[in-house]
């Protein structure tokens, strides 16, 4: 078990730069996951914290020790790979067994190691046949089986689940969550899907064209996104952004979106004062839109709803998504089934004020 | 019942049989020499001279065995003799080929160094030498270095012609081979080296084998660099020219010997047809 420390670390291709300047802290034992889409880096970095890429600049340190020049297989990692990468040459206890022989580990420990991981994994009947003798759940299974049998310093988790079918990757998510709490070991995990990194992250770390956007908790980043691209990232669907001008009217402040206008709760006031009749982007999640006549969550007054048209109806048996229109913006909103509405159909939205967000239009920047 | 197909159909049947005309035609072309060796190498003297294209009158089977063990006079070929020069020369080529050719095609395939892409031309670059062309500094080096009439003359020089062949089959192999096994295993303690050896040499064994197939069918029916280099440790292919004399050939024996020479070749490529095809489209479908 280790803490990793990344400081300034860069990676280029040619010109290009693929991760730029990443400092991180990453805590002993501490379940990490880092998050983006396609290109930001993140399997990038996980590479490069394996050793399996070299760094262009900066530190990494595993533990107390800095291993900018360590060779993979003196890391003390183990690392888990998309596509599996099982020997297929070699039986299930074998592909386990490997490492451990390579460090001329004794026969017995061997055998103890690669029973108890098959146990922990339930794994045991498989133990001798080959890799394309398996399912794709039971190869992530014994993939997972030959990293912890080695008792690594720190698991590296490369978009592991991405090749199961979206039944076994939920469950899968859950056994990796478990093995977490049962090793008590230092985790990575890569992955594009947010709904794998809010539920199996102790932190998030989101990233985008090779930086950090923001690292938190998983409830940090739903509910304090620092820009409009870690809000967009983070929630399904995704918030919603319209584009409105604030302005103030008397002691109030409200937003002016064309077809509608918002008041903004008080003790917003002080921090937006300076930005009154500029243009801004208003968020709001679709969770924190309700239908103003049935819902009971909020107590709605004047200036907090706001007249939308029903585009789209998609009911997911304990909530819908209701794609809507007003003036030139479009909105989702997860509603409950209470709802009853149809294509074209005039609705009242309502809006949980407390819960807006609002980024600045040229940098993207949260201002609350 | 009248079943009036449409024209498309009776021209497309009229197509594929006319292909299929062709190729059967070009098969039997192909195969024609190949079994009149053998019906030859079956026909005794008299026989071979009166009907050169027909059947024998007698089947003489005691041409190969003549051929095999030699005739009963002193000089007589011996083509058993023959056979063993060239299993001399051919396994321990196969074995340094394929060796020296897997580690060159890996690193090519899956390492990054100064001048790969230069290396990798040269590779392709050298298939486009005709050996015609360098047999003279070839006889030339190999004399310097006190090697004509040796094993090792054959060997060196096969190993080498057949390696830039071997590397780009097996650089295109290495090419698609998954790059996660290599770092898994690096990962779990091994050495490049014994990444190598442990996991990418038993995954790929098919390939590498392939290969191997292939050239052991390429050195085996060698001819010039034998005939030149070693007149005295003659292989098999250039053992059966001894039948041409200046004055007399026997002819039926000669055949004989050819057809046996050619016998492992024929065995092999039944044996191992699926590899060799597989070795001559190694990287070119994905697998």
């Amino acid at each position: 078990m280790a803490s990793v420390v990344l400081k300034d670390i860069m990676k280029k291709y040619g010109d290009v730069v693929a991760v730029s300047k990443i400092s991180l802290e990453i805590k002993d034992q501490e379940f990490v996951v880092l998050v983006g889409p396609s290109g930001c880096g993140k399997t990038t970095t996980l590479r490069m914290i394996a050793g399996l890429e070299e760094i262009d600049g900066g530190e990494i340190f595993i533990g107390d020790t800095l291993v900018n020049d360590v060779p993979p297989k003196d890391r003390d990692i183990a690392m888990v790979f998309q596509n599996y990468a099982l020997y297929p040459h070699m039986d299930v206890y074998n592909n386990m067994a490997f490492g451990l022989k390579l460090r001329k580990f004794p026969k017995n420990e061997i055998n103890q190691r690669v029973k108890d991981a098959a146990e922990i994994l339930g794994i045991q009947e498989l133990l001798q046949r080959k890799p394309k003798q398996l399912s794709g759940g039971q190869r992530q299974r014994v993939a997972v089986g030959r990293a912890i049998v080695r008792h690594p310093k720190v698991f590296l988790f490369d978009e592991p689940l991405s090749n199961l079918d979206a039944k076994l990757r939920v469950q899968m998510r859950a056994e990796l969550s478990k093995l977490h709490d049962k090793l008590k070991t230092t985790m990575i995990y890569v992955t594009h899907d947010q709904v794998e990194a809010m539920t199996m992250g102790d932190r998030i770390v989101v990233m985008r064209d090779g930086l950090v956007q923001q690292v938190g908790s998983p409830l940090d980043l739903y509910n304090k996104p620092v820009n409009k691209f870690v809000a967009g990232f983070i929630g399904t669907p995704s918030m919603n952004f319209l584009d409105v001008i604030l302005k103030k009217e008397g002691d109030n402040l409200f937003l002016d979106g064309q077809s509608f206008k918002l008041a903004i709760p008080a003790e917003y006031k002080s921090t937006l004062l300076s930005y009154v009749n500029q243009e801004l982007t208003f968020g709001v999640r679709p969770q924190d839109l309700f239908d103003s006549t049935v819902s009971r969550e909020v107590s709605f007054h004047e200036g907090t709803s706001i007249n939308c048209t029903v585009d789209v109806v998609e009911p997911l048996g304990s909530e819908q998504d209701i794609y809507l229109t007003t003036g030139p913006h479009t909105v989702v909103a997860v509603l409950d089934m209470q709802t009853r509405t149809s294509v074209g159909a005039d609705i009242k939205i309502a809006v949980d004020t407390s819960k807006i967000h609002l980024f600045r239009l040229d940098t993207e920047i949260a201002i609350i | 019942m009248n079943i009036n197909y449409p024209r498309s159909f009776e021209t497309k049947s009229v197509k594929l049989l006319l292909f299929y005309g062709i190729l059967i035609l070009w098969g039997l072309l192909q195969l024609y020499p190949v079994i009149w060796m053998y019906l030859s190498a079956l026909k005794s003297p008299a026989d071979y001279f009166s009907r050169p294209f027909g059947l024998p009158g007698r089947w003489a089977f005691e041409n190969f065995k003549l051929a095999w063990e030699g005739e009963a006079r002193s000089g007589s070929i011996i083509l058993k003799n023959y056979m063993i020069n060239s299993l001399i020369v051919c396994i321990p080529s196969l074995c340094i080929l394929t060796l020296v050719s897997s580690i060159a095609a890996y690193s090519l395939a899956k390492f990054e160094f100064f001048g790969r892409d230069f290396l990798q031309s040269f590779f392709i670059a050298l298939l486009a030498i005709p050996v015609h062309s360098v047999i003279i500094s070839v006889y030339r080096l190999m004399m310097s270095l006190h090697l004509l009439n040796t094993y090792l003359a054959l060997i060196l020089v096969n190993v080498t012609f057949c390696i830039p062949f071997s590397v780009i089959l097996l650089v295109s192999y290495f090419r698609s081979f998954p790059s996660e096994i290599i770092e898994a295993a690096l990962i779990v303690g091994c050495t490049h080296l014994k990444v190598f050896s442990h996991i990418v040499v038993p995954i790929s064994r098919g390939a590498i084998s392939s290969v191997a197939i292939v050239n052991f069918i390429i050195i085996w029916n060698e001819f010039l660099f034998a005939f030149v280099l070693n007149p005295r440790t003659k292989t098999l292919t250039v053992g059966v020219l001894g039948y041409k004399g200046a004055y007399t050939t026997n002819w039926t024996l000669m055949l004989a010997g050819l057809s046996i020479a050619t016998i492992p070749s024929i065995l092999f490529y039944f044996i191992f047809q699926k590899n060799i095809i597989k070795g001559m489209t190694i990287g070119a479908i994905k697998g």
